[in-house]
């Protein structure tokens, strides 16, 4: 019996066979291993170069990875482990409770405190570990919104671990979009996770000059891009 | 980029990265498919001063992909060893596909039994057979790609494609037969 769609159905099977591999993660981890891209960027020390660059992260996947999306993408006070189990329930956006005002927020952290002017004033706001994390929110339940803005030192860090991610440009800054509900966890001064993680909902993080920034809630990307746009320092 | 900038670099490898993964995981890699992507972009990237800038970039990558996967194997001894480990880490990823969605799309579109039948066959064949119908069909690369990834002549593709398709069909004649 002839097969006229032998061939057909060998180019079937073999276009089901694409491994799953985030194209833009790979391209991060090839390129931060380039010797010219090592060679091109100074080696600085240690703490007091992070602390200056203010930017960190780590994909701790292995180390080579670590190094790499550090360079090449240049976030801070995030790790992001790709690739993890999904998260177990629903996500929950808590709302901040905090009364403080954006200013009084602004005088007590150590960083340059932004907010995203298209939500308005927040309906709370909050500092806490020593000036080191300021959060606000906007609405209650479902339909909460949240920032959480972390100071970019590799002191203090918090953990994501997302089974999907994606790479996206928004004004000119390289953010971090997580599309789906994901685990994240504070992480304390060695990297170890500090508490047990808890369910996030979708997020944007952006990278500042001195914090990394965190947005989340029910949000599709644009809405989340729009926001991250509106982001204005808190005078 | 010829002078080794990353960020140009980068947009190749965005561009190359999946099909030289999938290059890797068919011609044998298996888990591995990414690290010996990523290893053969790091080596094309230090070979670029000798690529030719007007000849196409994919099958260049891609041979090196090929030799890398090969490598991998190398000390599987025998030779038949080595072919042996290459298609018993490919075959899986054929039944099941990869990824949340590769299986299905199969299953979608061929069936369990046909796509069963299909990896039985090419399991079945010989390794030269098998990596010529990988390039061509499995793959989706043309004649003079396949060629300058596996290193033959353009006859020695053409003739091997010929007897491999016929000894494919065969093999599902036989199965169907029986």
């Amino acid at each position: 019996m002839p097969e006229p769609t032998l061939t057909d159905d060998l180019r079937t099977l073999g276009r089901a066979a694409q491994p799953d591999v985030d194209p833009d993660l790979f391209t991060a981890r090839v390129v931060g291993g380039l010797p010219s891209a090592a060679a091109s960027r100074p080696r600085t020390g240690r703490r007091v170069a992070l602390a200056a660059l203010a930017v960190l992260v780590a994909l701790v996947a292995t180390p080579p990875v670590r190094a790499t999306v550090a360079e090449w993408f240049g976030f801070g006070a995030v790790r992001v482990e790709p690739g993890g189990p999904p998260p177990p329930g629903e996500p929950e956006v808590p709302p901040v409770d905090g009364g403080l005002s954006l200013a009084d927020a602004a005088a007590l952290a150590d960083f340059e405190v932004v907010a995203p002017t298209a939500l308005g004033d927040p309906d709370g706001v909050a500092v806490a570990d020593d000036g080191n994390r300021v959060s606000m929110s906007w609405g209650s339940g479902d339909g909460t919104v949240r920032v959480d803005q972390l100071a970019g030192t590799p002191d203090y860090a918090m953990v994501k671990t997302a089974p999907r991610l994606r790479f996206a440009t928004v004004d000119g800054r390289d953010v971090l979009w997580f599309p789906t509900a994901h685990r994240v966890a504070l992480v304390d001064e060695d990297g170890d996770p500090a508490a047990a993680f808890w369910v996030a909902d979708r997020t944007m993080l952006v990278p500042l000059p001195d914090s990394t920034l965190r947005l989340e809630g029910p949000l599709t990307y644009a809405e989340a891009a729009d926001l991250a746009r509106s982001l204005r320092p808190v005078r | 980029m010829r002078d080794g900038d990353p960020g140009a670099y980068a947009d190749l490898v965005r561009r190359h990265a999946p099909v030289a993964i999938r290059t890797a995981a068919l011609l044998g890699a298996g888990a591995d498919a990414e690290d010996v992507a990523q290893e053969a972009f790091v080596k094309a990237y230090a070979a670029l001063g000798r690529f030719r800038p007007d000849a196409p970039f994919r099958p260049w990558l891609l041979r090196i992909v090929a030799n890398e996967t090969r490598n991998l194997h190398r000390s599987a001894g025998r030779r038949a060893a080595r072919e042996q480990r290459a298609w018993a880490a490919t075959a899986p990823l054929l039944l099941h596909g990869a990824g949340p969605d590769g299986g299905d799309v199969a299953a979608a579109v061929l069936g369990t039994a046909r796509r069963e039948a299909l990896v039985a066959g090419l399991g079945r064949l010989s390794e030269p057979h098998r990596q010529v119908v990988t390039c061509r069909y499995l793959l989706d690369l043309d004649e003079a790609e396949t060629a300058e990834v596996l290193g033959w002549p353009r006859g020695t593709v053409k003739s091997r494609l010929h007897r491999a398709i016929a000894a494919l069909r065969a093999h599902l004649e036989v199965d169907v037969d029986a």
